[in-house]
Order: C-alpha cells, then structure tokens, then sequence
C-alpha cells in the first residue's frame, strides 16, 4: 500500500516531462525538505526531551536522503522526515514490534548489516521524504521478507502507517 | 510600447462603452421554475463499458474509495467509499451489487478497529447490509486476490494476515459471516472453478482449497515448489480460464497453472521476453489483464533490472497466449502502474498510473487514448472493469 | 531477565566473531537466519505476539523432547517454507532449541538430510498437531509431579 509508492516516485521524478499537479507538488516538497532540514533539525533536537537517536558517527550520508545506505530495501516514508530518525519513531506513534528484517552494504566499511524495517504506527502516513526502494523484497505470500505488507498490524494503537525506520541489528557478514 | 497601445485601446473601448446606446431590451422568455433537488439513480446493472476504479488515499489512508466511470462517455457516475487501507470493490457476477471489504476506526486513524463487508446496489450506491469480518483483513499493498468472490456470486473471500493467515468467509446471499478458516504458509485466494482456489505458499507451492455448499473452507492437493527462491512468482497473477491462471515471476517467466478439479497441473511455461530483451520485465501494482473472448494477454513491461517489480510499465505487450506469442507491443504516453480490459466482444482498454488521478480509456489495439479521465482523487491503484456476466446481459 | 529488543547481548554470549570459524561463527550464522527470516514475527527474543505468534522461551525445548514434536518444529509452515537450505535450517534449529531451551536431556542436533525429509511434508494445518503436542506436555507434567 504505502509500499506501492514506487510509481508515485516515478512520478515524481518524471514531473518535468508533465504538468501533474502532485508531481509539482513532489518537486517542491523535495526542495522544502532540502531548506528545511539543515535549519530546523538542531534547533529540534536541542530541545528534545528525548532527542531522535542520532545515526552512528562512522557512518557517512545523509539519513534524510532516500539514498542513504541503510534505506535499501525501505518503501515508505523516512521517519528521519516525519519527527523521528533511522531508529527512532516520531513523537506519539509506537513501533511495530513485528516486522520484516533484510540486510544493507554499508559502503564505509564495506560490511552487509542486518536492518529491521520497523513501522512507526498510530497516525495516518507522515507524508514525507517518500522512499521506495525494493532491493530483495518478495511478494506478499512470503512475508517475512516482503515490504508489502503494513506491519503495523502488530501494534496495540492500530494499523495506520505513519514512516519507516531502519534500525542496525548487527553485522550480517 | 506595446503594453502602452494596448492600455489605451482598452481605454478607448471604456469611453465607447461609456458612451453606448441603452441596451436592448431582453426577449420575452418565460421566468426560471422552481427546483427541486434530486439523487441520481443509476442502471441497475453495470454496463459493459462501466469501469471501477479504486483510490487509496495514500496521504489520507482512513478515506479510500472507488470511482465508477462510464468509459464510453468519460462521465463521472459516483462514488463508493472504501475506509482505510482500501483494496478494491467486489461486484457481484450479475453486475448489481457491490460488496465493499473496509477497515475502520472509531476515531478515524485510531481507536477499535472494526472490519466489516458493506453491500451497495449499483443503481443507488447506498450503503445497504453490512455483515462485520473478523478485524483481522490484511493490509497491504492492493491486490485484488484477498477479496475474491465465488463464480455464482455466492461466498465472498476476504484473506487475513495478523501475521497469522486465514481466509474468512462471507455468505452474500444471507448476508452473514460464514467463518474464518486457517490456512498457514500460504495466502490470496485465485478462484478456479465455481467453488475452489489456489492458494501461493512461501516455499514457491501452491495450495488447492475449496468450499463446500454451507461455505467452509476445506484444504485439497499440494504441489512442489514451483518457482524458484530467487525468481518467485508475482502476487498478481490473472485469471485466464475458468480454473486456470497465468503467473508471472519477477524476472518475467510465465507459467499457466490449472486448478479444474482441485488437481494442479503446470499447463504450459514461456517468457515474456525474447534472449535479446532480457532488461524488459513485467511490473507496477496491476501489470497483467486478459481478454478472453480474443485469448490476449497485455502485460505492462518496463526496462529495469531486479527489485524494479513494482516500477510503472513503459510498453504494454500483447500477447496470444495459446500461442504464448508477442502480437504486439504498445508504446505508452505516460507510465503505467496498472491496467485492465473490459469483458465485452468490443473492448476497451484501462491504463492509470499511481499518482495522477487520470484514467486512460485506449482503443486496444493500437493503444491509442481514446479519452483521459483526469481529476481522479490521488492514488489509483486497481482498475476493476465490469463483471463478465453483466457484460453479456446488460445494456 | 528480558532481553533488550535488539539483540547484542547474543555477541558476548557466544563471542560472536564474524570472520572465524567453528562454534562462534555457527551461532552467529544461525542468529543472521534467524534475524532475517524468523525474528520479524518471533521477535529477537522469541517472545512473539500473545494471541498471533506463540511465546518460544521455555518452549521449544519441551517440544523436542516430546515424540512427533521434533518432527513438528521442523513441519510448521514457517520453517519450512523459509527461503533457507536444510542446512541452515538444520544449523538454526540447533541454535534455537538451546537458546530458547529447556535443552532436553540427549538431544541429538538436526542434520540437513532430517531437515530434507521433514520439510517435504510440512504442516498444512499444524493447529491440530500443536494441541495434541501441548496436551502431552501437559501430561508429562502431570506425571512429573
């Protein structure tokens, strides 16, 4: 569901060949989040009762970024956009405990790790830094490691997506 | 200087105006009556040629729902609302019912959640009978294999994923919940035969299951593996017989699996692309639909290579599937992520692309648009044509 | 003690190095299986969900002792039908059992060519064949006493 949003980002990407609405609005998101980020972001955290947890220092990249190395097989929005971060859920939204699991190269060290794609939950889809990308990802039949699904479903609040993190379990290598 | 010219002509034709003679005095027509304000009422039945499509609401999740447009006309017709997670609608064979599975909140996006199947009439799209599901309905990405409904329009089918998998059962004659029935390692349910499915196992099996006459699911025949760990088969196969469906794997393989009888038989296996096109693959959210009164197959294919199986198609393909042979290749204006075909002996082809609210109507052979309806909420997902049945009596 | 969600504290029990050989690197293969195909509904701990995924702590130990329950924690839908080889699925139900314990007493280690035939045949209704297992455990226990 929010998972089908490669098409939506195809979209977007293509907006220049088109005039859809929803593709100009895509364009603009992106360069408001670009602006928005780098200002924002620290003031935010610095009065956090309980800031996001930050990416690790060896790490290199842009956790707000699609392509950040962790997002590989993610297909949602970025939790880093939405309140959250790569490990942390945003203000108000509880984590799916069950979840899909798959594994990322981490090109600093070169080393594949093993990411739990957790779901924040409890509030309709953050809306932001759409990301879907579906390295390995399997069909719905073979859920444990389908993205497909919406994992929500393990949550006490309720099925509603909200974003999609990424958390480092360990070395898969 | 131009601007200027421009500014005093305007001025000029102010001073005319200024300047006219008193108007004309109006004609003589007769005074605007009162109204009164009225609800539409649509056929009973739908016509061959009326087509559902369904919308997420992706950014809006709680609010899905299913547009019907007269495809001949391009008119908007109405409305059927969805709830959240919505997958899609299932009309009954004669074509006058719409049975709508939804999944709601008491407070909207949070709160009990109840899961409940609503009946529509066609001709009025009201809410009529609910019957209330086990709150377990999977949530995902559509597909139109967990809502099915039986060939004589008798039980419909709703798969569960909690991540424990079940089927639950409604009898849509008597309006009430069947059962909810078990049915670990595999789910969908593609229907073969007037009471009996296949079902797609994580180890690359398929699982035969039937009904009986009171409703009950009863698991049959199993197979081996039939697709491989590192090509599986797509959810989103297409049926192409009364008990046959074609599958494909991401990589685009083809393999057209029998279900007659509760048996399982590999009918014939082929690929979408020649050794030459090996970077085309089939994709998008609904990439395969199938005429049966000409044997043709369309499928949306892009350029891409692995994990690209939810990318829009580019081309549609068209193939005579008893000859499991490419008759044509379509070129698309814009991408596609899904595509369907009317049921009738003169066919009209559906393409939209996730995103765009606009639904292409295209003459399918050739694929050229015949018309575009645009404004079409946000996130269209599923394109359902109207049902086969209706096709044939309806007018 | 509960573990934490995420499952470091497995590196220190078995010294996880992950470019060695022998035992460690046997655990730490059968931990990334288990990380990927198993814990997304298990849980890293094996808790599960109460109500949807069973409760694997305490558990799995007293199945493999039981006749047919071996056999049953090899059939159940989820393992066999996991994209896994018999022998990874061999070498984390090894792991498994003594980690979710309680280790039976003799217990012999699953081998691929166990795993080959089990998983041919895997549990289309597994529910009645857990309800019988669970009635003789809870038998055995009443025998123990």
């Amino acid at each position: 569901m929010r998972r089908l949003d490669r098409a939506a980002e195809y979209l977007a990407r293509s907006a220049a060949r088109g005039t859809s609405r929803r593709g100009f609005i895509g364009r603009l998101g992106a360069f408001l989040t670009v602006s928005g980020a780098a200002t924002l972001l620290p003031v935010a955290r610095a009065r956090a009762e309980r800031a996001p947890n930050p990416v690790q220092v060896q790490e290199q990249g842009d956790p707000m970024s699609c392509e950040y190395w962790r997002y590989c097989a993610v297909d949602g929005f970025l939790c880093s956009c939405c309140g959250g971060s790569a490990s942390s859920c945003p203000p108000g939204t509880e984590p799916s405990p069950i979840t899909w699991v798959g594994t990322c190269r981490n090109p600093v060290d070169g080393r594949n790790y093993i990411i739990s794609y957790n779901d924040c939950c409890g509030k309709a889809a953050c809306g932001r830094c759409n990301c879907s990308r579906d390295e390995g990802a399997t069909p719905t039949y073979q859920p444990t490691t389908s993205n497909d699904l919406d994992w929500c479903l393990g949550t006490q609040a309720g099925v509603a997506y909200h974003c999609s993190t990424s958390v480092v379990l360990g070395p898969a290598d | 200087m131009k601007t200027l010219l421009a500014l005093s002509l305007l001025a000029l034709g102010a001073s005319q105006a200024m300047a006219a003679p008193p108007k004309p005095a109006p004609p003589k027509l007769a005074p605007l009556k009162p109204e009164e304000l009225t609800t539409v009422e649509l056929k009973e039945q739908m016509p061959p040629h009326w087509v559902l499509v369904n919308d997420i609401s992706f950014l809006h999740i709680a609010d899905g729902r299913a547009y019907l447009i007269d495809a001949d006309s391009g008119h908007f017709l109405g409305t059927i609302p969805g709830g959240m997670s919505h997958t899609g609608v299932a009309v009954s064979p004669d074509g006058r019912t719409a049975m709508v599975p939804g999944t709601y909140y008491s407070r909207g996006s949070r709160g009990k959640r109840t899961d409940v199947v609503t009946f529509y009439k066609i001709s009025d799209l009201m809410p009529g009978d609910e019957v209330e599901i086990p709150a377990k309905r999977i949530q995902s990405l559509p597909l139109p294999s967990t809502i099915p409904l039986t060939d004589d329009g008798r039980f419909l089918l709703v798969y569960n994923f909690t991540p424990e998998q079940s089927v639950s059962v409604v009898d849509a004659q008597a309006r009430k919940l069947v059962g909810e029935f078990p049915t670990p390692g595999c789910g969908l349910m593609h229907m073969t035969g007037s009471r009996g499915f296949l079902m797609q196992c994580a180890d690359g099996s398929l699982q035969a299951a039937a009904l009986d006459a009171n409703g009950a699911v009863h698991l049959g025949a199993t197979t081996k593996p039939l697709f491989t760990a590192d090509d599986p088969a797509s959810d989103k196969p297409v049926r192409i017989g009364p008990s046959t469906w074609l599958f494909t794997t991401f990589a685009g393989d083809v393999a057209v699996i029998d279900g007659a009888g509760g048996q399982i038989a590999v009918k014939a296996r082929w690929k979408l692309a020649g050794a030459d096109e090996s970077a085309w693959r089939p994709g998008g959210l609904q990439p395969l639909a199938y005429h049966a009164p000409s044997g043709r197959l369309f499928v949306l294919m892009h350029k891409g290579g692995a994990g690209t199986h939810k990318f829009p198609g580019e081309e549609i393909w068209v193939y005579d599937v008893a000859a499991a042979k490419r008759t044509a290749r379509i070129t698309l204006d814009q991408p596609a992520s899904a595509v369907a075909v009317s049921g009738d002996a003169a066919p009209l082809l559906y393409t939209t692309l996730f995103g765009s609210g606009t639904l292409a109507v295209r003459d399918p052979g050739t694929g050229a648009v015949l018309r575009k309806v645009e404004g079409l909420g946000s996130d269209l997902t599923l394109i359902q044509p109207a049902p086969v049945a209706a096709t044939a009596g309806a007018r | 003690m509960r573990r934490p969600v995420v499952l470091l504290p497995l590196a220190l029990v078995f010294g996880v190095a992950a470019t060695g050989t022998g035992p460690d690197e046997r655990a730490h293969r059968a931990w990334v299986d288990y990380a990927l195909h198993c814990q997304g509904c298990h849980l890293p701990d094996g808790r599960g969900m109460a109500g949807k995924v069973p409760d694997m702590r305490g558990q799995l130990g007293h199945f493999a002792a039981l006749p047919g329950g071996r056999e049953y924690l090899v059939r159940v839908p989820g393992v066999s039908t996991s994209r896994l080889s018999d022998a990874d699925v061999a070498r984390l139900m090894n792991w498994l059992v003594r980690r979710m314990g309680p280790l039976p007493a003799g217990f012999e280690d699953y081998t691929a060519e166990e795993v080959t035939r089990l998983r041919a045949d895997w549990l289309r209704s597994p529910g009645p064949v857990r309800a019988q297992l669970k009635a003789a455990m809870a038998e055995a226990r009443v025998q123990a006493r």
